[in-house]
């Protein structure tokens, strides 16, 4: 037993059972440990491992079958067990529950992904189309169906398939069935029972009016809403019934299908000639159905109630129902007449049309219905519901002259041109309204104005002389009280203008005028809505302004594309009813065509000018987005999920020929395509959000955007092409740098989807429109929200702002919380832009830089370049490629690589131009001989994730500036790389030389500026704290100034000797980061993290030129010792949001001539 | 400290390049193979692209020196990986599908970054590999009792007097065996997993 003084520590003895002791200390323990009983309770009692000892236990767990290290991909999709797995998986549709049970299939409630509407999904059993006829036959039929829009219909969608299933979308309908409220409550009052039967035969008139037959009316199929609306459903779908009973060979299986329900008439309501030979069925056979649904409403019973399916059959034909006194005391005799009369066993004998039901219905349902009001009237066709619409708003603008009475004062100026209503706050103002021509042949009949006094006039007035056009409108005095929402209005036939005079917030205290000028306007802006146009009967998807800024084109859920005239407010022409509703439109450059696409994929061109249509080619599933080139030689359409199968295609199409020309596979479905305006770039937006940037020559992917993180609805490109806008259904809109792929802004504000965007033509707002019921104007340098536009729960689908600047036009519908579309005010909406958003002048042009050649070969970003020996070679670096180069002869001379020289991030060449030197990500340094491209020596200062910014060979060439970002500065000699200063400067970010070889400039994000002797490393002089990070130094050839580069100060000048700062330039906010003197000392040059470069003369401090380097992002610039050239590099930039390296493609240098002054 | 001398690094770094080749492909052929199929190389391409990693590695390793630097070896066989994995894709570029070359770009840069989190889990799973070929290595110089004692309580995290108890062994065996083999396998790792360095110093 050792003593116990010679006990190892327990740190120590840890450390020996670890096997952390240097040999000689282990062994030792190891002698102590082998006989001492004490150590080894210590040292169970200790028990720790470190991470070596974590690192072996790893180690033996990994797995010797290398497959076993993938990661596994398997299709753990969570679905709703009952829901078939192509609808749970649906893209369009997002399953919420299901609804319903029936004979024909499965009812799910769902939402429309798309446009955002609850819908109902009826599946229709598998052995009911299972062959390929009937399966054409329901689609054809549904789609006949579609057309049926009417109050008391369920509107039918469409018939879609996913996988094997075949559905119907439809309308969804909050509402009970009649079979089952009689089934829970009992026969109903007469009232009801009548009522509910008048209003399905209303449904009825109008489905057979469109020249439709239901076959299969019977209580389960009349739902009835909340507000008691009766629905008819599944108009449509009795087609499937003939070929499924043919199909079914026994007569077993033939009651089995017709007991399980409702495939072709129902036994107990069908009419005894439908039952005999359903292709007999015709309106006079619903009358039928109808009446013994009337029996069974009053009585609680069908007339047949007993008995197998063939003994009702049999009894429809041969038996008379008992009659309802028999069975209910209080019916009149009259109603008991109508009711024998819908029912009678020979057609000719029932009421010929459901509209002879209706009106003998009436007067049980007025009679007793006095004290309550009537039954929605329906809408009857188009045409009257545009009128009705008008009458709507009539009956609004009463209402609101009543409100107001107390308060001021409502002038109506019903001309034989429209509606002017002026509604003001007091009585006593007086206006002035004045037409604006435009034509200057016009002003000489112009010279009338009107001047109006409210007071006089608040009953309403009639002013004949008012024509359609343009109108300003002025306060006669009393423009310090009072102000108007608008200066001036379009007046159109059949439109409305309310201009509104409100008093000013202090009345007492004149104030000036707010200047109209002003790029934000005052909010009695708000809902500057100079005109509608009715006409669409369904939800306008998609509009386009023509590019002579007087017609409009729309398409609707209707079917129809109509052509407006803009000026007069006045339908064109009506183009359709197309067989499926169009989705998608474009006009071409030269206004000549429009294009749509539709859910079957087929895509059509229409002659605006002869109204001629021709069918381009088709997708395999729906398009959703189709839009011209800006040469109109092609089109470009998007594919998603259609009738048939899903389309995840890109597609370039010839117009001349109508062949196909190209073809991009997307991963899903795409939802938005744009082109830039100078043809050379395509965006493709995806349902999921993504969004993919390809150039139009290759079809080749440029890059891919972050995107949206759900349904992207909308992506455009900005005028000049530099920017582009996209919107998603959490109604955010995203701003794009295009060249860096970067996000540049995200706007906020609307509260849901936004459907639509459109630039103005100067690029300096976007225009979107949403769900919301909003309309918004964004500054897109600002990014600040200008202007909101109030379009009453109107959701937008579509918007467009005009080629002059000067108007929007929206399009869209409204939806009640249901989801029905419930109005009918499908108008279209123009708006007047306020002076300060409207308007075409474009910003002078930069002057741009000639391009004198280009040096193609870099694979990825360029981040360093040298120009020199004059500007005849230059040697460049990047990503993974050292390059000197020929500049005359625009090739590569030689390429420069050894394992560890990836990353280069700067470089320069030796003064005697036969030594390149390069500074790489994590630390290495490598001095190549130029001529043999060997190293001739490395080494690797650090090792840790830092750039290297600075390299830079001393005016001798024996030493070596080298600044690494947030580490520090080294002077090395250049032959051996061995240190001969180290300068620690944590946050450091770069570095310059002065002319004399002995100093150095060093800057750092800190807002650290310094200038240090490089024989010793000490600081000789500091600078002032710097505005903003450091990102960038250059001293003037003289040595006397130098200037630094701020993200947000722009670029500082300093006097070096004083440390004084002397100037500042370019106080913007883009992120400057290279600054550099031109030889001569007179100009500046300093770059952006973007495509600009600025000239800023020395003296003035005048930016004398902006230089854009097209669409690449720049990385790096040099200058030739001559001044007449610099050579820029890029393809990429440092996203400082996500802490990451970006690539943005062209990797190509560039040389351009600079300007001689 | 005596590194040099047991350390596998010094012993390849010694060692005829042909004899250097055959234990560097034992050691890291494992490692560089998951690798390339986190890069998408196909198993086809892979027998290719790892002779050309490790024979990179083989040229230069007489000229390495990892400075003191923790973890620099490992560092620089990544460079070279990235290096190789850049050609290779750059090679096949063009290619129809190029949404997945700029995919593999940026994950080649995230591997360079030391910092990134890709860099840890190349760091960790070298050093795991490496110490898996190593207790190969070291364990024919153990007897088996000892290496079994070491095996239970260090690998399998057994306490040391259940194992003596096992192996009819003193628990003072136990530990002095974890301890040999702890100690051999960090002389064997050292320059090449990181935390095998950092000798404990008493006093």
């Amino acid at each position: 037993m050792p003593d116990q003084i010679t006990h190892p520590s327990p740190e120590e003895l840890n450390a020996f059972s670890l096997g952390q002791l240097p040999v000689d200390a282990a062994a030792a323990v190891e002698h102590h440990v082998s006989e001492c009983q004490p150590c080894c309770e210590t040292l169970l009692g200790l028990a720790s491992d470190d991470t070596f000892v974590e690192l072996i236990q790893e180690a033996e767990q990994l797995p010797t079958d290398l497959a076993a290290d993938q990661v596994g991909e398997s299709g753990n999709r969570s679905s709703i067990p009952e829901i078939p797995a192509p609808l749970a998986e649906h893209p369009r549709y997002e399953i919420l529950g299901l609804v319903g049970k029936g004979g024909m299939g499965d009812v799910y409630k769902a939402t429309h992904r798309m446009m955002e509407r609850t819908v109902a999904l009826k599946i229709i059993n598998r052995e009911l189309v299972c062959k390929p006829e009937a399966v054409d036959r329901f689609h054809r039929e549904v789609k006949t169906a579609a057309r049926l829009s009417h109050a008391n219909i369920v509107t039918a969608h469409d018939a879609e398939q996913a996988g094997d299933v075949h559905f119907l979308v439809m309308e969804y309908v909050d509402g009970t069935d009649l079979a089952h409220t009689v089934k829970q409550q009992g026969a109903l009052s007469i009232v009801d029972a009548c009522d509910y039967v008048r209003q399905a035969a209303t449904g009825m008139q109008y489905a057979h009016e469109m020249g439709m037959v239901h076959r299969d009316i019977k209580p389960h199929n009349l739902m009835v809403t909340a507000d008691g609306t009766v629905k008819i459903l599944d108009f449509g779908l009795a087609s499937l019934a003939p070929d499924a009973l043919a199909d079914v060979d026994t007569v077993e299986a033939r009651s089995d299908l017709t007991a399980a329900g409702s495939i072709m008439g129902t036994p107990d309501f069908i009419s005894p000639e439908q039952a005999d030979d359903a292709h007999q069925a015709d309106i006079r056979s619903d009358i039928y159905s109808l009446g013994t649904t009337l029996y069974y409403l009053l009585t609680g019973r069908p007339p047949f109630a007993d008995g197998s399916v063939m003994h009702k059959l049999r009894s429809h034909a041969e038996v008379e129902p008992e009659p309802i006194q028999n069975m209910l005391t209080d019916v009149p005799e009259e109603l008991a007449e109508v009711l024998r009369r819908m029912m009678a066993k020979n057609p000719a004998e029932r009421f010929q049309t459901p509209a002879e039901v209706a009106d003998a219905l009436a007067p049980f349902v007025d009679r007793h219905r006095s004290q309550s009001p009537p039954p929605p009237t329906p809408l009857a066709a188009s045409v009257d519901s545009r009128s009705r619409g008008w009458k709507a708003l009539w009956a609004a603008a009463v209402a609101l002259c009543v409100s107001l009475a107390a308060a001021g004062a409502i002038l109506y100026l019903q001309t034989d041109n429209g509606t002017l209503v002026i509604e003001s706050d007091d009585e006593n103002v007086e206006i002035a309204i004045r037409p604006l021509h435009h034509d200057s042949d016009k002003a000489a009949e112009s010279s009338a104005s009107w001047q109006l006094h409210i007071g006089d006039t608040v009953t309403g007035s009639t002013v004949k002389r008012l024509r359609s056009g343009e109108y300003a409108i002025a306060l006669q005095g009393r423009a310090n009280e009072f102000e108007l929402s608008q200066d001036r209005f379009l007046l159109k036939r059949g439109g409305k203008v309310i201009v509104r005079v409100t008093r000013r917030d202090a009345p007492t205290e004149p104030r000036d005028a707010p200047d109209r000028t002003a790029t934000i306007p005052s909010p009695a802006f708000d809902g500057a809505e100079i005109q509608r146009f009715s006409g669409h009967t369904d939800n306008v998807t998609a509009v386009h302004v023509l590019p002579n800024a007087a017609q409009a084109i729309s398409i609707a859920g209707d079917r129809t594309l109509r052509l407006w005239d803009v000026q007069a407010g006045e339908q064109l022409a009506v183009f359709g009813p197309m067989a499926l509703a169009p989705f998608g439109l474009d006009v071409s450059p030269d206004g000549r065509y429009a294009v749509t696409g539709d859910y079957s994929g087929k895509i059509v061109l229409w002659d605006l000018k002869t109204r001629q249509r021709r069918d381009i080619g088709r997708h395999d599933g729906s398009v959703y987005c189709v839009v011209f080139t800006p040469d109109g030689q092609s089109l470009i359409s998007g594919g998603a999920i259609g009738l048939k199968s899903t389309d995840t295609t890109v597609r370039c199409w010839d117009i001349a020929s109508g062949e196909e020309s190209a073809r991009i596979d997307m991963p899903t479905r795409v939802r938005a395509v744009d082109v830039s305006p100078d043809g050379t770039q395509l965006l493709v937006g995806l349902l999921d959000g993504k969004i993919k940037l390809y150039d139009w020559e290759s079809k080749a992917l440029v890059r891919d955007f972050k995107g949206h993180r759900q349904g992207l609805r909308s992506l455009v490109f900005s005028p000049d092409g530099r920017q582009a806008a996209s919107g998603a259904t959490d109604g955010r809109v995203y701003l794009w740098d295009v060249a860096k792929g970067r996000l540049s802004a995200t706007l906020t504000g609307h509260a849901t989807t936004v459907a639509s965007l459109s630039f103005t033509p100067n690029g300096r707002h976007l225009v979107s429109g949403s769900y919301d019921g909003t309309i918004r104007v964004w500054n897109t340098v600002s990014h600040d929200e200008v202007l909101k536009l109030e379009a009453d729960k109107h959701v937008t689908h579509s918007l467009a702002v005009s080629p002059n600047g000067q108007y929007v036009l929206s399009g869209g519908g409204k939806y009640d919380e249901r989801g029905h579309h419930d109005d009918g005010d499908y108008a279209l909406r123009l708006w007047r832009l306020p002076d300060g958003i409207a308007g075409t002048a474009s910003d002078a042009t930069p002057a741009t830089l000639t391009e004198v050649r280009r040096l193609r070969g870099h694979q990825d970003m360029v981040n360093a370049v040298v120009l020199f020996d004059q500007h005849r070679r230059a040697v460049s670096g990047g990503q993974s490629s050292i390059r000197l180069w020929d500049v005359d002869g625009g090739r590569t001379i030689r390429e420069f690589s050894s394992e560890t020289s990836a990353t280069v991030n700067a470089m320069d060449v030796s003064p005697d131009g036969s030594q390149l030197a390069t500074g790489h990500f994590s630390g290495w340094v490598h001095v190549w001989d130029l001529d043999s491209g060997e190293t001739i020596q490395s080494r690797q200062l650090f090792d840790q994730a830092k750039v290297i910014r600075t390299v830079k060979y001393t005016p001798d060439g024996q030493g070596l500036l080298v600044v690494a970002d947030q580490h520090g500065a080294w002077l090395l000699e250049a032959d051996t790389l061995g240190d001969l200063v180290h300068i620690d400067l944590p946050r450091i970010r770069c570095g310059a030389l002065l002319p004399d070889g002995r100093h150095v400039m060093l800057g750092a994000y800190s807002r650290w500026l310094g200038m240090y002797d490089l024989a010793n490393g000490q600081l000789v002089q500091a600078f002032p704290e710097h505005a903003g990070s450091v990102l960038d130094i250059a001293v003037s050839p003289d040595g006397t100034l130098a200037a630094t580069a701020s993200p947000k100060a722009g670029v500082l000048l300093w006097d070096v000797k004083s440390a004084r700062q002397v100037g500042r330039f370019l106080e913007a906010a883009r992120r400057l980061e290279t600054v550099a003197f031109t030889p001569d000392g007179r100009h500046l040059l300093a770059r952006s993290d973007d495509q600009q470069l600025s000239v800023i003369a020395v003296e003035s401090g005048l930016e004398v030129a902006v230089l854009m380097t097209d669409n690449q992002v720049t990385r790096n610039i040099s200058i030739s010792a001559s001044g007449e050239f610099v050579l820029t590099g890029g393809g990429g930039y440092w996203d400082n949001e996500e802490a990451e390296l970006v690539s943005t493609g062209d990797y190509d240098l560039r040389l351009w001539q600079l300007p001689s002054r | 400290m005596n590194d040099t001398s047991l350390s596998l690094l010094a012993r390849l770094q010694r060692e005829p390049e042909s004899e250097t080749w055959n234990r560097l492909f034992e050691l890291y052929e494992p490692l560089v193979r998951v690798w390339l199929r986190k890069y998408d190389v196909q198993d086809a391409d892979a027998d290719d692209l790892v002779q050309e990693v490790l024979l990179a590695v083989s040229s230069d390793l007489s000229k390495f020196n990892h400075g003191g630097q923790p973890g620099a070896f490992r560092g620089w066989l990544k460079a070279i990986l990235i290096n190789r994995l850049r050609q290779f894709w750059r090679a096949r570029d063009r290619r129809p599908q190029a949404r997945r070359d700029s995919d593999i770009d940026a994950r080649l840069a995230q591997l360079e970054n030391p910092a990134s989190e890709m860099s840890q889990i190349w760091n960790r799973q070298h050093d795991q590999y490496v110490l898996r070929q190593l207790l190969e290595l070291v364990k024919p110089h153990f007897a088996p009792s000892t290496w079994k004692a070491f095996y239970r309580v260090t690998v399998e995290g057994q306490r040391a007097d259940l194992v003596a108890r096992e192996l009819k062994v003193s628990v003072n065996a136990v530990f002095i065996a974890k301890s040999r083999v702890l100690s051999r396998l960090r002389q064997e790792a050292d320059g090449l997993v990181e935390s095998s360095s950092g000798f404990f110093m008493s006093g």
